[in-house]
């Protein structure tokens, strides 16, 4: 019981908690960079560490030491409390996400709806932010950081409630689950991948990354909220930032490649007979560890095989979101909006319903092909 | 009860990442829609005209020079015209010709430089490093012609100081026509790309009637379908024979920043063409000839078309090595009253690229203005000058609090 205790504590301060998810987020800062700086002919980070890798914590570093300066004219209270809820919000939603096993670090029945809860707080801290700094161009940056969020919030939230809705759970966990016991991502189903994108374009929109960078747009409004952050506390937006980069990429892969699942889940797959009807009860994949991969179940092995495929997967869709961010001019606020209203929610919202409608269709598919289910 | 609209301003500057010098544009806003705008300029008014009264004229081509960073070539070229009209200087064609490459040279990467620019302003920093990358093959030949990359010190009363001699122009040459595929390459780019045509398609309007009105120049002019090149009305040498056969005055009817960019990038590509054929063709004979050190009485006005618009250089000479008064307008203060004009109605996230538009070189502009509602002109001691300097302080320190 205090062993547990321990682990669990150890867990959430050490790996994959505090220390390790800190690490791989300047990992990813400088896999976005550097990939950045590879699409525009330049070369990137050099000096600190292999290739520069240590950049973005010198970064940190530097801006930790800088003078904090608080305007005059700001709402201390609201000034000072946000940096802290914004690097806070996202590293207790990657406490949900599955990375170095099966489940996350913590997990319960409906956090999913956590997930959701926690990505509009963080657009709102960020609003919060803009707003107390009592700036004209963190005032505008504010009210277009807010317009973007109720554009993207939704798209986002379809994309995870529709792999709620096929696991049969309302727990990031459980979709995790319940692709391991099927044996497939949820990448192959055809209204995921149009959900997949609707999920890279909110991903984008919520890390407030170019083309959706009109909240703190440099050449428009100086910073937008975060022109009066100095120091200390936009070394936390800064960090903040890759968090929620590192949260976008983790719950991509958790609910569209299957999180920190191997390729033995195609063997699963095989193994039940194909297109076996799985819930997450079933316990598929427990029964075929046991059965030929009896290594897996030794906590240390299975920590460092799971978290490999985790590292692997989100690199690759920070990747895309680079590739994205190298590749497009920023958007006016309307024109996202109109984008967001027009084509990515309606669209999100034809997705999901093909996923309500995907199991009669292959009721009714299935037995014309031959496979009897 | 009358719906009041809410406006807020919001100061553009002098310090602002959109702006690369010192301007201020104080706009008014309506929620994101821009309701009017006031420009104020002057911040970097370095007394150049005065300094021309007093250097000698070969002296003043340096500071000709001085006055842009970036169309250094435009400025002497000009000056150094009105200077030989009033001597009266028959300058040999080859002299002309590489004076010539220079300009377009000149041109070649005000142009690929600002491409990048608004390319940046717009959030797509890819085309900004990309441009930048293509623009070096220009530096590089202007740095294999005169030796410098920024002011080539190449023009001089009677002609340039610096030969192209007959084994530099193949790698020239090659390196032209590279330029010229990557602009056609980023025309087609950017009539293609979705979000560069968000940004530019229908945004900072100036139509052709108001443009005329406002005396617009240059590509600003040309995009608003306002026929009008100083080498096309005032054709001299290198330019009078090239015509229609190696450039043209492109124009645009779309009026907006994307007319703009197009108009920008067929001058590029006419700029390289050019300079392919005087390279390989330049006229033999001397490069310059000599020039007395002073230049009887008489005034001049030259012009000449710079990558922003249209120069202007007038010089008054009294019989002495110095000139009696020297008068430079450099294209941007042209452009300036049809800035505003564009910024109004467009939106605060537009600003900057509307603004950038007008490709604006905001130091090279600014001069002092003296006038005399009297009638009676008087000397002003140099402490009147230092009074006002305080005075302006003074106001933007006010204006700060």
């Amino acid at each position: 019981m205090v062993l547990e205790a321990i682990i669990t504590v150890l867990m959430i301060i050490i790996f994959p908690g505090f220390l390790f998810l800190m690490g791989y987020a300047f990992y990813l800062e400088w896999v976005d960079r550097k990939f950045y700086a590879d699409q525009q002919h330049r070369i990137g980070p050099v000096y600190t560490g292999w290739r520069g890798i240590l950049q973005p914590f010198a970064d940190f570093v530097k801006l930790m030491a800088k003078e904090d300066i608080t305007p005059a004219a700001a709402d201390k209270i609201g000034f000072t409390l946000t940096p802290i809820l914004a690097l806070a919000i996202p590293l207790t939603t990657l406490m949900l996400v599955p990375i170095a096993g099966l489940t996350g670090i913590m997990y319960f029945e409906g956090d999913l709806l956590m997930i959701g809860f926690f990505s509009t707080m963080f657009s709102m801290m960020l609003f919060i932010a803009g707003w107390s700094s009592s700036n004209r161009f963190g005032f505008t940056g504010a009210v277009r950081g807010v317009i973007q969020m109720l554009a993207y919030e939704i798209p986002l939230l379809l994309a995870l409630f529709a792999a709620g809705m096929v696991a049969g759970s309302l727990s990031l966990t459980g979709v995790v689950i319940y692709q391991a016991n099927l044996g497939l991502p949820l990448i192959l189903h055809p209204a995921f991948l149009g959900l997949f994108i609707v999920f890279i374009l909110a991903a984008q929109a919520e890390a407030e990354r170019i083309p959706f960078d009109a909240p703190i747009a440099e050449t428009e409004i100086v910073g937008g909220w975060e022109t009066e952050y100095s120091g200390k506390k936009l070394a936390f937006f800064r960090l903040s930032n890759d968090f929620e980069v590192l949260l976008a990429a983790a719950l991509g892969a958790a609910i569209f490649l299957g999180g920190p699942l191997g390729p033995e889940i195609l063997a699963v797959f095989i193994n039940n007979g194909l297109w076996a009807p799985v819930t997450i009860a079933s316990g598929e994949y427990l029964i075929y560890i046991q059965q030929f991969m009896p290594w897996l179940l030794n906590p240390f092995i299975a920590g460092v095989y799971y978290t490999f495929w985790f590292i692997l997967k989100t690199t690759i869709l920070v990747l895309i979101l680079s590739n994205m961010k190298a590749l497009l001019a920023r958007w006016r606020i309307d024109q996202i909006i109109h984008t967001s209203w027009k084509w990515v929610i309606p669209f999100s919202l034809i997705m999901v319903g093909i996923v309500l409608a995907w199991p009669w269709v292959m009721n009714w598919f299935l037995p014309l092909v031959g496979i009897v289910p | 009860m009358a719906k009041q609209p809410m406006t807020m301003t919001i100061p553009i500057g002098p310090q602002h990442p959109a702006l690369k010098e010192p301007e201020n544009f104080t706009i008014t806003v309506d929620g994101e829609i821009v309701v009017d705008v006031d420009a104020r300029i002057g911040y970097v008014h370095r007394g150049i005209e005065k300094a021309f009264e007093s250097r000698s004229y070969s002296q003043n081509v340096y500071l000709a020079e001085r006055i842009c960073g970036i169309c250094s070539q435009s400025h002497t070229t000009c000056y150094v015209q009105a200077v030989e009209e009033i001597l009266d200087l028959d300058v040999p064609p080859r002299g002309l010709y590489i004076r010539g490459i220079m300009n377009e040279l000149n041109r070649i990467h005000s142009h690929i430089l600002w491409l990048g620019v608004a390319g940046h302003e717009i959030g797509w920093d890819t085309l900004f490093h990309y441009t930048w990358r293509d623009r070096e093959y220009a530096m590089d030949v202007i740095e294999e012609i005169c030796g410098n990359r920024v002011n080539y010190a190449n023009n001089i009363i009677g002609g340039v100081r610096h030969d192209v001699t007959k084994p530099q122009v193949p790698s020239m040459v090659e390196r032209m026509e590279k330029i010229r595929d990557r602009m056609q390459h980023y025309l087609n780019l950017i009539l293609k790309e979705q979000t560069i045509l968000d940004r530019a398609l229908g945004v900072g309007i100036l139509e052709t009637e108001i443009g005329k009105a406002l005396c617009t120049t240059g590509p600003t002019a040309r995009a608003s379908d306002i026929h009008w090149d100083v080498r096309n009305t005032q054709p001299r040498t290198p330019y009078k024979e090239s015509e229609g056969k190696h450039w043209e005055t492109r124009t645009s009817d779309l009026c907006d920043v994307a007319g703009r960019v197009v108009v920008r990038i067929l001058e590029t590509i006419d700029a390289t063409n050019c300079c392919i054929h005087w390279l390989n063709n330049l006229p033999p004979g001397d490069i310059s000839i000599r020039a007395p050190r002073r230049v009887p009485p008489g005034k001049a006005l030259s012009t000449f078309e710079a990558p922003r618009g249209e120069v202007v250089h007038y010089v008054v000479s009294n019989g002495t090595d110095k000139p009696e008064r020297h008068k430079a307008r450099a294209p941007t203060l042209g452009n300036i009253p049809g800035v505003i004009e564009i910024l109004k109605g467009g939106k605060i996230a537009d600003v900057p690229i509307a603004l950038a538009s007008i490709d604006p070189c905001f130091s090279c502009t600014d001069r002092i203005i003296l006038s005399y509602p009297d009638g009676k002109k008087e000397e002003k001691p140099w402490a009147w000058f230092q009074q006002k300097s305080r005075e302006e302080r003074d106001r933007v320190k006010a204006w700060r609090r």
